[in-house]
This record gives structure tokens, sequence and C-alpha cells, in this order.
């Protein structure tokens, strides 16, 4: 359509897009690569490889003429997939219209040009594509793939496959044996835990391949109960059949199967380029499938470009394989005939010099590491533009929880509610404070390796001091964390919960006739019920106020089952219907974006319930049924919500308010970038204490690690190549390689120690202890304390 | 030197003309909570018959052009297909709560496919077709968004590329199209309604229009399309009326004092409406009865069920040509339309871009997004207990149950 030369200068210049790619030889270098050129693009923090990947998706229609219809792009999320999308359609939108504007454009070109449809480039997760494509390109009588919910899939897991058997499969003691052989974990697992490690068994079997034959034949000599594992996780399998959904790995199991199988060339036949983004965590099924596609490409003169940094793989707890990405450019020319061009995009523009010089410096420490990284790879280099301040990194150490929170409050408030905070190095005096105009504490975010509010046996962890802090002020901070409280434990979820069985269950009459509800459920139901008396009790105000005793006046007609406007008590009630009534006392469920996404939470439960038994989510106003009613929505809703097995989609929420300080865990951090973040390195670490360890200092490899061990000798990727305590220590090294690396211009280390003396010497990869056991915390780049 | 702003991610945001602007155009608020959030109605009923009605209209054709049986179809060639819907439908975690629901919309069922689906189905070149194109942001719109554009999305049922002769069809839907495309060859875009004809004064007459109209121009962006001239609509509750269809037909063709329906019934027709008034409950009790066999049928094993009990029909019903006729609309695609319906479109996504931009500067999520209440949608809504807006008649506290 146009020459290089003209995409370049419209990529470039002030009046195009002004992406300055010509001065970086790597970015430069992925977007000019020929349309059958494929890449292996090595991106680190902040290099800009969503700019790469959209430029490179624009040249290939503007300059190679390759059919927008014809282009891939997936990502790891639905948000990055978003984002992906929106570049590539807005840039290319304005790309066309710069064009079209210029008088000088040839009628040809215009033609061309007015004809052009970038919105049919072909965007999203790995799984959406996998579900679009499946369910375009079925026979007819077959049904399209059905993703499940993940608290659905649990309850399925644990109704038709925990469940079942004689004696039951959670009592089975080969079995529980077995999963603790597995995980490299003694402990003994409750319910959801036992649900959760199942399915997550399940996943690794598809994500690795696993030859599951050759797997119990070799080691039901040594763990018998390997076998019932299998058939547990068929009958899984087959529940899932029955009721036609997919979990996700399902999914990608049959768009691999279908797509070996030639049955969607219709799909493939017209693909020339397939980019793939994030590509540190892939596992091996997601590599198979974009094997596939390769092949395909690579036949049809397209090519594949993956983008991704092994130093940012955070997900093999999720399946995640980092190696394949290590070994991508000969792993794609054995099984494509495919060799790829090698690019660093090496420069940072996201932080100052002080903070990338910090992360670099981190990244360096620990010797072992650098033999699990990428051969070759280039260092990270300066890359920031434009006036700013370099700020020095900042440390605020405490000798315990409560004053830390006070004074990372007290800082937080200093920045975005008062007139700043000043720090100093030598003779150099630093200012932070918030953009007068547009600064506001959303510019803010507190990094954990967990969110969590609460620890073991109901401990307040730093989010929650933090909360209650900042809370206090006399200008309260509010905080955004709707991650870091177990569901059953916000006050709204609590009042909610406990008005509707006051409603339904008064007293607990039916409550109190299931014996074997797990101790955790019933102290959750019990709390809840409190939590709503005592709302009652204040006589909160509804919608509109016509006299006191509203609420109570509600709950009372229903658990007399009296209509509050006479007639008869209908013969059945939908939970839902119920609680949107209810909602009309809890303003927070109304109108408040995190009270939102749990009411979400709590709706969802209730009308996903009817996939495991179809009557649930009903209360019936005849005696007969009516009890039985009850004790199904007691447990087919109540419990899976009290016992943790529902949790919060992050995908729910739109965007993060910013009027509130985000608190994050590192995972969910990813891909994202702040002015200001602090990490949390060490707010839990007083003493060196074994149970500690894992957090910070591992003593041996985790659960992921066990699990890789144990089965990837059944799988093609055969045997990991470093040692499980490795992986452990490499899988912290980029946690907070992460974390430091979101920082856009400052960054603050938050941890247990002495205010002028750094963290407490306990062995800590955050703080910069290598493997060899020995703090290089003197050898980090000057730090500042508070 | 201050910290910087966090910058806002590249959003192009995508709207579609049934999820988003069919639904904000009913009320702002409500279209926060269901489509924006994730909160599922507590009454799915137009949800579920919607997406039956489509998923059982998608699936024949795919059976059709497999070399399925001619038309018309019996049970034992539809009811498989209306199962495996209502399967697909109840795997989503949308049930059917009613057999009353269930009786009339496997009736539709037939009737659409055996109705429509012989004249339709050899027409269709594409179906389940995905559309979409890019415009600017309206100029002033209050939005957060960098990008300044947004993602125009739609599903066309259909997609048909008749070669138009200019004479006189047997096929009722070439007909219908060789009067509004006046003999000319062009790619006619299908969209099909689980409801109503609705009333000309209702805002979903005009709404139907504009999705047709935005379809057209977003097929016209596709570059292996030919030009739309024409859309077709049908709306597959004609074929089929219910209570309150007849209900509301009758209001709109007898008894308003200047008619709201644009299909004028014949004589025969005008006495058999005139006669609802005298026959409603007598068939509504004759529907309660058949409600209940369907219930009966339907709880029996596949394999044990029978035929499927049929309809009781109404003593003085329509005549099936004027349920065809209603059931059927078809609306020209010109430019100077499209830019109209364009405008229209610009303009309530505007609105949802600057609810969108109070919210995310914390405003009260219930003051961010503004409510429109109109009787028939706030009397089915969720949130009318507490909904703010002036017009709402039913703020105040909830009574049980």
């Amino acid at each position: 359509m146009i020459v290089w030369e003209q995409f370049l200068s419209l990529v470039t210049r002030p009046s195009g897009l002004a992406r300055p790619i010509d001065r970086d030889q790597g970015q430069l270098d992925a977007v000019q690569a020929e349309a059958d050129e494929s890449l292996f693009i090595m991106a680190g923090p902040g290099s800009g490889k969503t700019t790469v990947l959209t430029l490179r998706v624009l040249k290939l229609v503007f300059v190679d003429d390759v059919d927008p219809a014809s282009i891939l792009a997936t990502t790891f999320t639905r948000k990055a997939a978003t984002e992906l999308r929106s570049r590539i359609v807005g840039w290319g939108d304005r790309l066309r219209r710069i064009q079209l504007d210029d008088r000088a454009t040839p009628r040809q070109l215009r033609t061309r040009l007015e004809r052009l449809d970038l919105n049919r480039v072909v965007t999203g997760t790995l799984d959406s594509l996998a579900e679009q494509v499946l369910g375009d390109y079925r026979t007819p009588g077959t049904q399209p793939p059905v993703p499940l919910e993940e608290f659905v899939a649990s309850a399925l897991m644990q109704r038709f496959g925990l469940w079942q058997g004689d004696p039951r499969r959670d009592r089975d003691q080969d079995m529980l044996a077995a999963l603790n052989w597995l995980t490299g974990d003694q402990r003994q697992l409750n319910q959801p835990e036992l649900v959760a490690l199942l399915r997550e068994l399940r996943d690794r079997f598809l994500h690795d391949q696993v030859d599951i034959a050759r797997l119990e034949g070799g080691l039901n000599r040594q763990q018998p109960g390997i076998a019932t594992i299998c058939r547990t996780i068929e009958d899984y399998a087959a529940a899932l059949d029955q009721r036609l959904v997919m979990d996700f790995a399902a999914l990608e199991q049959e768009f691999l199967r279908r797509l070996e199988a030639g049955q969607l060339n219709l799909f493939t036949n017209q693909l020339r380029a397939v980019l793939v983004d994030e590509y540190q965590d892939t596992n091996l099924l997601q590599e198979q499938i974009y094997f596939a596609l390769a092949r395909t490409v690579r036949a049809q003169g397209g090519s594949i470009t993956v983008v991704g940094d092994d130093d940012q793989s955070l997900y093999r707890f999720r399946g995640a394989t980092v190696e394949l990405f290590a070994q991508f450019p000969q792993r794609l020319t054995d099984q494509c005939g495919i060799t790829p061009r090698p690019i660093d995009l090496s420069t940072n523009y996201r932080s100052t010099a002080n903070v990338v010089s910090w992360y670099t410096t981190f990244l360096g420490l620990d010797r072992p590491y650098q033999a699990a990284r990428v051969p070759g790879k280039a260092a990270l280099q300066i890359g920031r533009a434009g006036n700013y301040m370099d700020y020095p990194v900042l440390g605020l150490f405490r000798p315990d929880v409560r004053t830390l929170a006070q004074d990372v409050a007290r800082f937080i408030a200093g920045v975005f509610s008062g007139r700043g905070v000043t720090v100093r190095q030598g003779n150099q005096t630093y200012p932070i404070l918030r953009d007068p105009t547009r600064g506001a504490v959303g510019d803010c975010a507190l990094l954990c390796s967990s969110p969590r509010e609460l620890g073991f046996g109901d401990k307040e962890r730093l989010p929650l001091l933090l909360r209650q802090t900042l809370a206090q002020l006399p200008q309260p901070i509010q905080v955004f964390n709707p991650r870091g409280r177990e569901l059953r434990t916000v006050p709204e979820v609590a009042c909610l919960c406990g008005l509707m069985l006051e409603c339904i269950d008064p007293e607990g009459r039916v409550q109190n006739t299931i014996t074997n509800y797990p101790p955790a459920t019933r102290n959750a139901l019990d709390t809840w019920r409190q939590a709503a008396q005592a709302f009652i009790a204040t006589n909160p105000a509804g919608p509109a106020t016509r006299g006191a005793g509203q609420l109570s006046a509600f709950v009372r007609a229903w658990q007399s089952r009296r209509p509050q406007s006479g007639g008869q008590w209908p013969r059945e009630v939908p939970l839902i219907d119920l609680v949107y009534k209810l909602i009309a006392w809890i303003p927070a469920m109304q109108s408040d974006p995190e009270g939102l996404v749990y009411l979400e939470v709590i709706t969802r439960t209730i009308t996903e319930a009817p996939q495991f038994n179809r009557s649930a989510g009903v209360i019936r106003g005849d005696a007969e049924r009516a009890d039985q009613s009850i004790r199904s929505i007691l447990w087919d809703i109540f419990q899976p919500l009290a016992s943790g097995m529902v949790d919060v989609d992050e995908e729910l929420i739109e965007t993060f308010p910013r009027d509130r300080l985000n608190v994050l865990s590192i995972h969910q951090a990813k891909g994202l970038e702040f002015p200001l973040v602090i990490v949390d390195v060490a707010s839990e670490f007083r003493i060196d204490h074994r149970m500690q360890a894992f957090k910070r200092f591992p003593t041996q490899g985790g659960r992921p690690h066990s699990l890789e061990d144990r089965l990837r000798p059944f799988s093609p990727l055969g045997p990991p190549g470093r040692t499980p305590l490795d992986r452990a220590f490499d899988d912290l090294v980029r946690q907070y390689f992460v974390a430091f690396s979101r920082s856009q211009d400052v960054l603050l280390l938050i941890g247990l120690g002495q205010p002028r003396g750094g963290p407490n010497p306990v062995p800590n990869v955050a703080t910069s202890w290598t493997r060899a056991r020995q703090s290089r915390w003197a050898q980090m780049p000057g730090i500042v304390y508070l | 030197m201050p910290l910087s702003v966090r910058p806002t991610s590249y959003v192009v945001p995508a709207y579609s003309l049934t999820g988003d602007l069919l639904a904000y155009q009913n009320c702002g608020l409500q279209y926060r909570y269901h489509n924006r959030g994730a909160l599922p109605p507590s009454k799915p009923v137009q949800l579920w018959f919607g997406q039956f009605i489509h998923g059982v209209m998608e699936e024949s054709y795919r059976t059709y052009i497999a070399g399925g049986n001619p038309l018309p179809w019996g049970d034992s060639q539809l009811l498989p297909i209306a199962d495996l819907i209502i399967r697909r439908l109840a795997a989503r975690g949308i049930q059917f709560q009613r057999f009353q629901l269930l009786g009339i919309a496997l009736e539709r069922a037939y009737a659409a496919v055996n109705t429509w689906g012989a004249y339709l189905f050899p027409l269709i070149s594409e179906a389940e077709v995905r559309l979409r194109g890019i415009r600017p942001l309206p100029p002033n719109t209050d939005s957060v968004r960098e990008s300044g554009q947004y993602e125009v999305e739609g599903v066309a049922d259909v997609i048909t590329s008749v070669r138009l002769t200019g004479i006189a069809d047997p096929n009722p839907l070439v007909n219908a199209l060789l009067i509004s495309l006046a003999g000319q060859a062009y790619e006619v875009v299908v969209d099909y309604k689980g409801m109503r004809r609705p009333s000309q004064s209702e805002a979903a007459w005009r709404a139907h229009e504009q999705q047709i109209l935005t379809y057209g121009w977003l097929r016209r962006q596709q570059p292996q399309a030919a030009t739309v001239r024409s859309g077709m609509l049908l709306y597959l509750n004609e074929l089929v009326p219910g209570v309150e269809d007849m209900q509301r037909l009758y209001e709109d063709a007898i008894q308003a004092a200047t008619p709201q329906t644009d299909v004028t019934p014949s004589p025969s027709d005008q006495q058999a409406l005139r006669a609802w008034p005298r026959e409603r409950r007598r068939w509504q009790t004759e529907l309660e009865a058949w409600y209940a066999a369907i219930g009966e049928w339907w709880r029996a094993e596949p394999a044990d069920r029978g035929p499927l009990p049929r309809m009781p029909r109404l003593a003085s019903e329509t005549s099936a040509e004027y349920r065809r006729e209603r059931s059927l609309r078809t609306i020209p695609v010109d430019d100077e339309r499209i830019a109209q319906s364009l405008d229209y479109f610009d303009e309530v996504v505007g609105a949802i871009e600057s609810s969108v931009a109070r919210e995310s500067r914390a405003m009260p999520l219930i003051t961010a997004w503004v409510a429109t209440p109109r009787d028939e949608n706030c009397t089915v809504c969720d949130f009318r207990t507490f909904c703010p807006a002036p017009g709402n008649r039913y703020r105040g506290v909830p009574e049980a149950p």
C-alpha cells in the first residue's frame, strides 16, 4: 500500500503517531521485519512492547498489504487484549485518516484506504479466540464451547469427582497420601484446598500434556492413590461433558485437537501472521497451539512473532513453563522448521534512572539466577525522556507492623493530601508531591506478595492496618483492595448474606439439621447472622423513610411467610429477588464500585448454582418442599460463599478508582505502572522463621515445583533442568523484579527493621539476599530511609 | 516537580448495538448494573427467549444447508434442535423459569422455521456475521479516553445476497425486497427479533431501524461486501402472538384514536381483533391447561415424551397473511438515513462515555449514571426501590416477599 519510509515517517513524526521508533534499534528492527520473518522479541519492562506489537501489525497491513483479517494477535489477559486491540484499531485509523486528509495521496491508494477495515484483525486471549473459533467453525448439531465459571468448576469437581466412590474419595487415604506426595506438602487439606488441588492437577495434566496411562503405570506401586486421582479427574471431565461446558484447559485442548485434525482449516487457511504477547507464561499445550498455527502461516508465506521476558514470568503456579520461552528459537526450529530472529527491546522508557538502576542491580545480584535467563540477553538501558526528578529509592522500615502502617499512611497522606514530603540525599532535596491538578492517590500502589488483610489465625496484616490507619486520618483516604479480604469477611457481604439467612431460615432451623457442614462454613454463617442482627438493630434507613423498623418488618414478614401487602405467600420466590430487595438497605452495594464487585459475586453464585443442582436458588412456599429448598440453598450457594470457593473476578474491575489507594498483589500488578510504587518487602519478617521461608528465602521447592518434578517425567517436557530449590529462588527474584519495575517515579520499599538501619537481618530475596545466604543490601544503589 | 499522573490505558471502547445502545436507551442506570457490570436480571424471560429463538434459527439454518430435510419440519426435526439450544443456554446459566415460556417458545420456533426459514434459508450467504467499525467520539464528549475514538460492533443474524430479477417472485421476502430496492441487486441484512412488532410510538420502533442502518454502515466497511441497500426485521412473536402481544395489538390497531401500527388489518382481521376482549378470558383458561400439559410433557424422559402438545388457537384469530405481514418489516438503507442513524449512535455513546468519566472521577455510581424511568421498564426493574430518578414511582421500601 505504502513504502516503508512513508510508514516510518507517519509513525515517527509529531503530526503522525509521534512514536520515535527510529531511535531504538530493537523497536525499529521488530517493526520493520519482513512479513515472512518470524521474530523472538525479548522485551524488558517499560520497553514499549505493546507499541512494537501494534506497529508491527500496522506495518504488515500498510506496507506488506497483509489482509487485516489474516492477522491474529493474542495476549494474556482480557484487559491487555483490549488495550492491544485499541491501539491497533485506534492508531491504524489515525494513520488511515492522515493519508486520506492529505490531498497528495493518489486516487488508487485513497480507494484502498477507504476500503481498509482494521477492525477485522483478530485479537484476544488464547481462550477467547479458541472459544470464538470453535463456535464459528462447528458442525451442525454440535454445541459451541461454553466456558465454565470458576466456582461451578470447583462445585462440579467436589460433587462429581471428590464425593464419589466408596469410601468417598475425600476420605480415601491412598489418594490423600498421593496428593501430599505430589505437592511435597504433608499438611492435611481442607475441602476447598482439596478441590483446588484436584483442579490444578486436572489443568496440569492437560497443560503439560501428561500421558495419564504412563503416569498411572509408572507410579502405581509407589503411590496407589494416583489411580484414584485420575478417576476423580475423569469423573469431573465427564460431568463437564454432560453439561456441555468446558474449563479453560479443555477448551485449549479441544482447539489443539481440531487444529491438528485439520477441522479448522477454513479459519487457519486465511492466516498470514500470528503474534503472541507474554510468551514467557505459556504452557506446553499453548505452545503446541501456537506451533500448529506457525506451521500454517509459514506454509502461507507468513510468520510468527512472540514477545516476552523470562525475568517477568510469574505464573509457574498456573502451569506456565518459562523454559518454553527461553528455548523458543530452538523449539520453533526443531518442531516447525522456522528459525526466528532474536530481537532485544532493552531500553526502559518507564522509570527514572535510579529506579532502573535499582532493579537491574537487583536482578544481577544472584549469580545462580543468571543461568536461568535467556542466554546473551541485553542489559536494560535507561531511556526515559524529558525532564523528570530522579528521586532516590526510598526505604521505610519500622520495628513493628503497626508503626510501619502508621508511618506509611503518614507518608501517603503527606504526598497526596498534604503539601508533599521532602526527602534529602546529601545536599540534594527531593520534594514528593502529587500533580496539583490531575494527581490523586490513585497514582500510588502498594504491592505485596499477597494483598490479603488477614493472615493465619486472622492475624491483622499490613494491608488491613493501612486501611484502618488511612481511614482515621483527618482527611481519610480509602483503599481499593477487592482481593484483600476473604469474601466471607467483607462487612457488606456478611450483612447481605446474614439478612438472606435470617429471612429464609430464621434461627437456623434448617441450617442446624445439616450435620456435615464444615466447621468454617458453620462459623461463617453464624457470624453473618450476627452481623445481620446487629445491622437490623441499627434501624438502617431505606431508600425512602416512611417510619422506623422497615428492615425489621421486612425480615419478620419473610420469617413468618406473611406477605406485607397481604394475600398468599407465593409458591416459589427466587433467592435473587430477595437479594435485590435487601440491597435497598445497603447503599454500598448500590453505588460503590467495590461493593458492586461483591454483589456481582453473590448474584453470580446464585444464578450459576442450577448448573449442578437444577432446583437451587428458589425458596419454595409449599410446606413439603420448603425445607428441602432451603437446604439446597444452604449447600449450593451459602457453602461455596462461606468456604472461600468463590472469589472476586478481577476482570470485573473496570478501572482502578482515582480516589483510592490501590493495594495489589505483585501478580495483579503485572503490566501496570504507577508513579509511586510502595513494595512490601518485609512487613512480616521479624525473625528467620521457617514457616515463612517460602515467601522470602526458600529452603526447599514449593508446590508448583514439586508438581513439576512429579509430573513432567510423564510429559513431553521431560524433567525440569534446575533443582526445585533453584526454581523457588528464581521465582522470588522474578516476582520482586516485576514489583520494583512497576514504578515510574518513586520506589519505596517497606518492611520490618530499624528506621535508619534498613530491613531486619532476615534472609530475604526481596531485600537483596543471594541464595548463598549473603545479604547484598549494602551494595544496592543509595537508598534514603524515611 | 510533581509526580507524574498515572497514564490511563489506551482504550478504544467498543459499543454494541444490542448490548449497549439499546440497553442504555432503556435506562442508563440499569445498563450500568446489568451490562457494564455483571448483575444478572432476576427475571431473564426476554434474555432466555431471545437467545432461544436466535439459537433455533441459526442451528436450523446450519442443519438445512448441511443437507437437512426440506421444510416444513415437524417434531422429529425441530425438537432435537430446540433441545440442543435449551441445553446450550442452560450451560450458560440461562434457564427458562416457566413452562408457559417454554411452550410458547417452542410454538414460535416451529412457526419461525417453517414460515420464514423456507424462504430465507436458501437466500442466506452468511449467518452470524460479526461487524465492527471505528468512529470518532463526538466532539465535546466528556470522556477520559486518550484515543478519542470508539468501536461499533454487532452481529448480524443473516446477510443475504439475492440477485433480484425485478419480476414478481413467489418468495414474499424477495417481493418485499423488490419493493424496497426497486429491482436493484444488493446485499440485505436480516435480523430476528424475539418480540412483537413495536408500536410506531415506541422507542424500540426507531431503535430497530437504527440498528439495521448501523449494520448497513458496518457492512459497507468490509472490503468484500456488496452495498447493503435494505434491511429486514423479522418480529417472530407476531407469528404466534401471546396474550400480552394480542392485548397490545388490540390497543394499537383498534383502541387507539390514531392507529399505532403501520400494518393495516383487513376487514376480516379487524373483525377478529375486535373480538379479542371477548375471547381473552376463555383463551387464557385454555392456555393455562396447555401450560400444564407442556410441563407434563417436558418432565417426561425425552424418549417417552410423545408429540408436543400444541397451543390452543384463539377462536377468532387473525389470518396467517396478517400475522406474516406484521412479522416482516423492511427498512431501506441509504446514505442519508445511515448518517442520521450514526449521528444518533454517536450521541448515545457520548452520553455513556460521560457517565464512564464521571464514575472514574469517583462520583457515586448511582448519580454518575442517569436513570431514565419508563413505566414498562421500571415495573420489572431490579433496582426500582432505590433508583433515584425523579419519575420513578416504585422508589421506596421493598415489601416482602
